[in-house]
């Protein structure tokens, strides 16, 4: 186990080399870059640009400053070089990356945590009581309810959301994650406040998933209770409860298993619609800003890390399935 | 970069309005282009040419048959004449509401008359009446008269709870303003978007401070300033002998010399550009420190300054020139002096020293006041471009310490550091050649040439100073440049191994450069002589400013406790954060929410908000690419301009809440001729025109031809703008209608940036926004219009009489005469229309009603919070 582990860790070095040169071909063949940011700022195409002074001759350093205008590959070398030294910087203002990308991140890892953490509560009986009892009322109405919750799109329904909350006069704050005199309170009120901010957001992130997930739960158990095992723990007489929880679940959870390959990078990778809406300053409002304005650095900042994070999350999945099922084995049979 | 408007300088003109001239006109059409061919080519052609002429002929007929029912429904007094009368002024008769209008407008070009009988220099430009005998649709609305600058703004307009409770101003409470984007640094040396403007006109100040309502500059740091004119001895002067030496180490009066473009080498790397290295020596050959060397177009050199370019050498005495307009030149050099220069009979002047500070003063013989110059005695003058600010002693940062001349010459170093993150700041200064202080509440400025923004740049200066006690006290432990960390901050020029040796840092170094750029003491928390100071900024959600309630000058000291700028991008977030009481002033409405969502206004709304609108200076474009053989024709373009229902539009779809331009100088501003109506959405008219220009439709298809080539193009449109995306489609839909195929192409900014530069476009659309009196070179000179120029003459207009005016404009100090050189531009492009000039839009907000003392300028951002106040039984947020 330990030697295929080490084996498959080894195998990331060249794909994410792969992903890397990729990644960067990709960010680099779209059209525009730093400079257009700097020197006709996406400020600027709010309120207009002025055309007082001319910048090309500033623009022309910039360019040579930060290699834009030298072949490619000296591009990619100058970034990987930079990448191992982590000196991730913002073209548009010089300064590191990092200030902006660990605050982001971290707001993003805490709202998905929540929301994983709900979803996962939430999906799982429900995938398991629709299963159980397949085709019946409950399970109808629950199916179209999740159906009707999985296509509604979350722009429409974070602004529902929204009006119903102003109309109603709940008092639920409707923008940001703070107020403005959070800092002024003590830890309990503060923390309260916080969690004000959090619940229509969370609310909006949660919903959909929720249909998806119960979805596969259901499948997954669907096709083990037919199994002949579950008869035959029927037949001998076990209390259904048991038959499920015992029996059937942990067979049950490979899809849910699979699924978590991609849950890793889905913890850092913020939703850009409900962080815009919402004012979250996190890693989809970041990544998304952050390619309009082409920084470069910060775009393939985080697209590695979604990357590494993938990559991890595949190899934990593998080693999940030998865990939860005995067969699978990563040993060689000689 | 933008500019804040109240930043720029104009001397208090107030706007003259302007109307209709009606003599001549003034018309530079291409010429039609001949057909040339042989064989079958030439027969097909020749078929084509008949078809034309056969619809031609019909449209014309049609055009009279228009013309005569047109002349009926005004004769019957019915029917949309309005508009249309235009068509034949002599048969109209002008109804009572238009002979008033044509009175103003007679008295307004009377007055425009007046001026250019005043200034027989300015060239004269008649706004075009008629092009290729059609003439021109004009629109009748919107004189602009009632709007005039320098009367008093009113106060909280709009309010009925403000007007049925008078109230005193008071401090307390807190205004949260949404601003749509954040700023990366709130540093206004590295960092000049607007929203970093907006905070910081509460933070940093100016040496003279731009009026909101007169726009004219008061004192400020500065309680008063001395402008003089510098004046170049001839070499000769007895006792100043002025030479030049250059390749061939002779020394020389005066020098001609021809500066060549770089060669345009295939291979890669940067062109080799041209040096040539002058000395400033005297009559034995020794050189002169900062001696002034001056290159003045021989003949005419495109893009060139007329005035010359005006260097001095180095302490050694030496000076590169490099990076100039290529062409002939003779290069003078000479002693400097100045004074207000006055001018008297035979060339001669008189040179009066005005300031104290002047060594002319010094050196005058007593009991003479001034210097008389024969006109042999001296090569050239330059007005106005030394400046001499006094600073007000009472003037402090706001940790109390004084601000000083020290403080002034720290910040010209920084902007001339060149590792200084400011390029496009320092492109603004880079001809404020020298800032002396003389006393610590003395300082001096030269401006490299004459240029009517000079005084603007040197009072302007203020706003990018860097306090410099604060620095040399952050440095001592700053961790950001570990290497020099401990050492002490100078103004002296030091390598980096004499600051090691000294332990000192200079501020013109490398070292202190980066440190400039990276440590986050002064870029998170700027410190400023304003009357609000940096609080805190929560980065991606808001800035906190509080009141300086130790601000040097309390009269102007703000009201409100602290005022708080919060980062919404999206405008319905925005909106319900309004609503939620999440912000007070909600900056920045579309109006489509402006007139739709507020429309009633809704319950929520009405008892505790005000809605206001305001003009800023800015205007929307089509702007043609001159390139394009179709574009190239004056006919083709003006008759685009007549495609676009402009009234409609703007009634329409932006709910009047702007006004119409013809021009591109702000409406309000005193560039604008108001006597030049925008061109009339007339189709008619417009299909006769490209009749007249050959684009007939040929084959039938439903599209214009001319030459085989279809009358098909594509826009380039930004990303984000329901208005642009709504008028585009507009536009398109009335091209189609005459039988031109416009294409719609959006892409989002970076990659619409990447196009406009490389000028890959047919035709783009975008606003600007400019200063109240904008400088036209840029957007409109010829320098800017070849392809290798990613310059804001996007659409590569170039015209001779253009060149004229603009570099006129530059150089002319007399506000007046200024004006009118304006004026001329104006018409000029309006009979070229390189751009379709479109609307000078309002700014939208809606605010709580609590807030007094509320006014609108017509500038940017067009409020200032530091005058808002809430009565003390109203005030929600208590101070603590």
């Amino acid at each position: 186990m330990a030697t295929y582990i080490f084996r498959r860790l080894l195998l990331m070095i060249p794909t994410l080399f792969g992903i890397l040169v990729l990644s960067f071909i990709v960010i680099k063949s779209t059209p525009g870059d730093p400079a257009s940011g700097r020197f006709g700022g996406a400020a600027a195409a709010q309120g207009g640009m002025n055309a007082e002074r001319g910048t090309e001759d500033a623009e022309k350093a910039f360019r040579k400053n930060f290699k834009l205008d030298e072949p490619l590959y000296v591009q990619f070398f100058w970034f990987v070089g930079r990448i191992f030294r982590g000196e991730m910087i913002y073209y548009t203002k010089q300064g590191s990356i990092w200030p902006d990308l660990i605050p982001a991140m971290k707001i993003t890892l805490m709202i998905n945590s929540i929301v994983f953490l709900l979803v996962y509560l939430l999906a799982i009986p429900m995938g398991i009581f629709s299963a159980t009892a397949p085709h019946s009322t409950g399970d109808r109405i629950m199916t179209l309810t999740l159906f009707v919750l999985y296509s509604l799109p979350s722009f429409w329904v974070a602004e529902m959301l929204r009006l119903g909350v102003l109309e109603s006069n709940l008092g639920l704050p409707v923008s940001g994650l703070q107020s403005p005199n959070a800092d002024r309170l003590s830890l309990l009120p503060w923390l309260w406040d916080y969690t004000l901010h959090l619940v229509l957001p969370i609310l909006c992130m949660t919903y959909a998933s929720l249909a998806y997930i119960s979805r596969q739960m259901r499948a997954g158990m669907l096709e083990v209770v037919r199994q002949d095992y579950i008869r035959t723990a029927k037949a001998k007489g076990c209390s259904p409860a048991r038959v499920i929880w015992v029996h059937a679940l942990r067979n049950s959870l490979f899809p849910i298993i699979t699924l978590f390959a991609s849950l890793l990078p889905a913890l850092i990778g913020g939703s850009v619609i409900i962080e815009y809406i919402f004012n979250i300053p996190g890693m989809g409002k970041l990544t998304i800003d952050s390619v309009f304005s082409r920084e470069y650095d910060m775009i393939l900042v985080t697209m590695m890390l979604s990357a590494v994070l993938t990559l991890l999350g595949i190899l934990i999945s593998d080693i999940m399935y030998v865990l939860v099922d005995p067969r699978v084995s990563f040993e060689s049979k000689n | 970069m933008r500019r804040s408007a109240r930043r720029i300088s104009f001397s208090g003109l107030a706007i003259v309005s302007l109307l209709i001239g009606t003599q001549g006109c003034f018309i530079t059409s291409s010429p039609p282009v001949a057909n040339q061919g042989g064989g079958d080519a030439a027969a097909e052609k020749l078929t084509a040419a008949a078809l034309k002429m056969e619809q031609a002929a019909d449209r014309l007929a049609a055009a009279a048959d228009r013309l005569s029912k047109l002349e009926l429904r005004v004769a019957s007094g019915t029917g949309p004449a309005a508009s249309e009368a235009t068509a034949s002024p002599t048969t109209v008769e002008a109804k009572p509401a238009e002979t008033a209008a044509s009175s103003t407008e007679a008295k307004l070009i009377r007055e425009v008359d007046e001026l250019y009988a005043k200034y027989p220099d300015v060239p004269r430009v008649d706004i075009l009446k008629e092009l290729d005998g059609i003439e021109i649709p004009r629109v009748k609305a919107g004189s602009g008269k009632t709007l005039e600058l320098g009367a008093g703004i009113p106060v909280d307009v709009g309010n009925p709870h403000a007007a049925n409770k008078p109230s005193q101003p008071v401090k307390g409470d807190q205004v949260i303003v949404r601003f749509n984007s954040e700023p990366k640094s709130l540093n206004p040396v590295i960092e000049q978007s607007a929203v970093q403007t907006y905070m910081g006109q509460y933070i940093q100040e100016a040496l003279a401070r731009q009026d909101n309502e007169t726009f004219e500059f008061v004192p400020h740091l500065a309680t008063k300033w001395i402008i003089e004119d510098s004046v170049k001895l001839s070499p000769d002067y007895p006792g100043k002998k002025y030479r030049l030496v250059m390749g061939d180490g002779t020394p020389r009066p005066s020098a001609e010399i021809e500066y060549l473009a770089p060669a345009k080498k295939e291979s890669q790397g940067e062109p080799e550009v041209m040096k040539i290295v002058v000395k400033t020596v005297n009559e034995e050959g020794q050189p002169i420190a900062k001696g002034w060397v001056g290159l003045f177009p021989i003949g005419k050199i495109l893009g060139a300054p007329t005035t010359g370019y005006h260097n001095w050498s180095n302490e050694q005495g030496e000076l590169v020139i490099s990076g100039i307009i290529p062409g002939k030149y003779r290069v003078l050099t000479g002693s400097e002096i100045y004074g207000k220069v006055k001018p008297l009979a035979d060339g001669a002047i008189e040179v009066t020293p005005l300031s104290e500070e002047n060594p002319l003063k010094q050196a005058l013989p007593p009991g003479q006041t001034s210097l008389v110059l024969k006109a042999d005695e001296y090569q050239d003058i330059q007005r106005e471009t030394w400046m001499t600010f006094y600073l007000d002693p009472r003037a402090k940062w706001s940790d109390g310490t004084p601000f000083t001349s020290t403080d002034l010459k720290f910040a010209f170093a920084v902007l001339n550091n060149i590792t200084v993150d400011c390029d496009a700041v320092r492109t603004y200064y880079s001809d404020l050649t020298d800032l002396d202080a003389l006393s610590p509440l003395v300082v001096r400025m030269r401006y490299r040439q004459q240029y009517f923004k000079a005084f603007e740049f040197g009072a302007g200066i203020g706003l990018y100073t860097p306090p410099f006690e604060f620095f040399k006290n952050r440095l001592k432990t700053q961790t950001t440049e570990p290497a020099i960390t401990g050492y002490e901050l100078t103004l002296d020029r030091l390598t980096e191994a004499e600051e090691d040796a000294q332990k000192k840092v200079s501020a013109h170094g490398k070292r202190f450069g980066k440190f400039f750029n990276l440590d986050t003491a002064y870029n998170q928390t700027p410190l400023g002589t304003g009357p609000y100071m940096v609080e805190s900024w929560k980065k991606t959600d808001r800035v906190i400013l509080s009141r300086n309630d130790s601000y040097w000058l309390p009269e102007r000291s703000g009201y409100l406790d602290k005022l708080i700028f919060r980062f919404l991008p999206d405008n319905t977030t925005a909106l319900q954060s309004l609503r939620a009481g999440e912000i007070d002033f909600n900056y920045r409405m579309d109006p489509e929410q402006f007139t739709k969502d507020l429309a009633g206004p809704p319950d929520w709304f009405k008892d505790k908000f005000i809605k206001a609108d305001w003009y800023t200076p800015n205007y929307g474009y089509y702007c043609w690419n001159l390139n394009r053989p179709y574009f190239k024709d004056q006919r083709v373009r003006m008759a685009l301009a007549m495609l676009f229902e402009k009234e409609a539009f703007l009634k329409n779809k932006m709910y009047n809440l702007g006004t119409m331009v013809s021009g591109s100088q702000y409406y309000f501003g005193p560039g604008y001729d108001h006597s030049v109506k925008s061109v009339d959405y007339s189709p008619e008219t417009a299909r006769d025109l490209l009749a007249t220009a050959g684009w007939i439709d040929t084959n039938r298809d439903g599209i214009l031809d001319r030459d085989g080539v279809k009358l098909s193009f594509e826009a380039l449109i930004p990303p984000g703008n329901p208005v642009i995306d709504d008028r585009t489609a507009l536009l398109q839909k009335t091209l189609k209608q005459v039988g031109i195929d416009m294409q719609i192409s959006r892409m989002e900014w970076a990659a619409f940036v990447e196009r406009l530069k490389a000028k890959d476009f047919d035709v783009v659309t975008l606003s600007w926004a400019m200063p109240v009196e904008s400088d036209p070179f840029q957007l409109w000179h010829s320098s800017g219009a070849t392809p290798e120029s990613r310059g804001s003459n996007a659409g590569s207009f170039a015209n001779n009489l253009a060149d004229e005016l603009i570099e006129k404009i530059r150089v002319t100090l007399e506000p007046d005469k200024r004006a009118l050189l304006n004026y001329s531009l104006h018409r000029l492009l309006d009979a070229q229309q390189p751009y379709l000039f479109l609307y000078c839009s309002k700014d939208l907000g809606a605010y709580h009603k609590r807030f007094r003392g509320v006014k609108w300028y017509r500038l940017r951002p067009g409020f200032d919070l530091a005058e808002w106040y809430v009565p003390k039984d109203e005030q929600v947020h208590k101070s603590e």
